[in-house]
């Protein structure tokens, strides 16, 4: 079919068959887009890199929520054994003595994990700490957070976590595929 | 010079304010509530990472559907933009319901290793930048292209023709 020229613009662009000027401007969209940058960037700055102290430096390597292959601990190290049981390595700055913590510690034993609880300055903290790769938290001081040992004392899992009580479920879940539990 | 069936409209359909307009309010709600709950689970990190990702993946696709078809599309731009971010959180919403992440996830836009890229949020945030503003300024010069005068020959108007 030939358009005819006579055939106004406009017109042919309302019955909607036409060749019309845009509905938006040219120029809109690099505006949009200029200001929509801004507050993108401004939002990824706020929550995308801002961390707490007893957080992880790479946000990556925090709360990951993935099974790893870590390494594989001896029978004993800092003075714990290990057996075939899996275990969740609990690293604290002091004695979680709350009601919250019991909580915890109940909901993550439930399906026959092992707790093991290492506060920073006793012994035997250092050894376990090394062992399952804990990371440094922003502050360079102890680990708060957890590592997950399955039944072949692999490391499985190693993650600061300064809010774990309030991750119970969480935990419950990654060592549920370990001992054959469901969360 | 040939015409075709609903050319010109059809070219437009994915700019209509109106759509665009009520797009722009559903995705910013919809993602307002999914920050809140990565938020609540004290992961916004995860949200910025995935919505980053999501939005340099869309990009590509808008850009490389403007330089193969002509026009923009789909008509939604900004719903597609929604659907590849609530896709690449497919984990999160297993992970919720009781799964542990596993690295077959990253058919989700790379949901695990995506988080390893080095540079984190800021090195997304240049890419999903980088490549939205790729799209944006292709997408100005075809405006651009229309504003002037009469309509080009090619429904490509100034773009590179690829197809």
């Amino acid at each position: 079919m030939t358009v005819a020229p006579h055939v106004d613009r406009a017109h042919r662009a309302a019955s909607g068959t036409g060749h019309g000027p845009p509905p938006l401007r040219w120029w809109l969209p690099a505006v949009v887009f200029a200001v929509a940058a801004v507050v993108l960037t401004a939002v990824v700055v706020a929550v995308g890199t801002n961390n707490g102290p007893l957080d992880d430096p790479n946000q990556a390597y925090q709360r990951d929520g993935a099974l790893h292959h870590g390494p594989q601990l001896a029978g004993r190290v800092g003075g714990i054994a290990f057996d075939s049981t899996p275990a969740v390595v609990l690293f604290t700055r002091r004695q979680p003595t709350s009601l919250a913590f019991a909580g915890w510690s109940a909901a993550v034993t439930r399906n026959g994990t092992r707790l093991i609880v290492a506060i920073a300055g006793r012994p035997g903290t250092p050894a376990l700490r090394d062992a399952v790769g804990m990371r440094r938290p922003n502050d360079g001081g102890e680990p708060v957070g957890y590592a997950i040992v399955d039944w072949s004392r692999r490391v499985r899992y190693a993650t600061l976590d300064p809010g774990y009580l309030d991750h119970a479920a969480e935990v419950a879940l990654l060592t549920a595929g370990l001992t054959g539990h469901a969360s | 010079m040939t015409a075709f069936p609903g050319g010109w409209t059809r070219d437009y359909r994915a700019l209509r304010p109106r759509t665009l307009l009520w797009q722009v309010a559903l995705l910013l709600a919809v993602e307002a509530v999914l920050y809140r709950r990565y938020d609540a689970e004290q992961a916004r990190f995860h949200w910025s990472t995935h919505f980053l990702d999501a939005l340099a993946f869309t990009s590509l696709v808008l850009l490389v559907r403007l330089w193969v078809t002509g026009r923009p599309g789909p008509r939604y731009l900004l719903l597609t933009l929604l659907a590849f971010h609530v896709y690449a959180i497919v984990p999160d919403l297993m992970f919720s319901e009781g799964t542990a992440h596993s690295q077959w996830q990253n058919v989700f836009l790379g949901h695990i290793a995506e988080h390893y890229l080095p540079g984190g949020a800021l090195a997304w945030l240049a890419i999903a930048l980088a490549l939205s503003g790729t799209y944006v300024a292709t997408l100005t010069l075809w405006l651009r292209g229309r504003s002037e005068g009469a309509p080009p020959a090619d429904p490509r108007g100034h773009l590179p023709v690829v197809a």
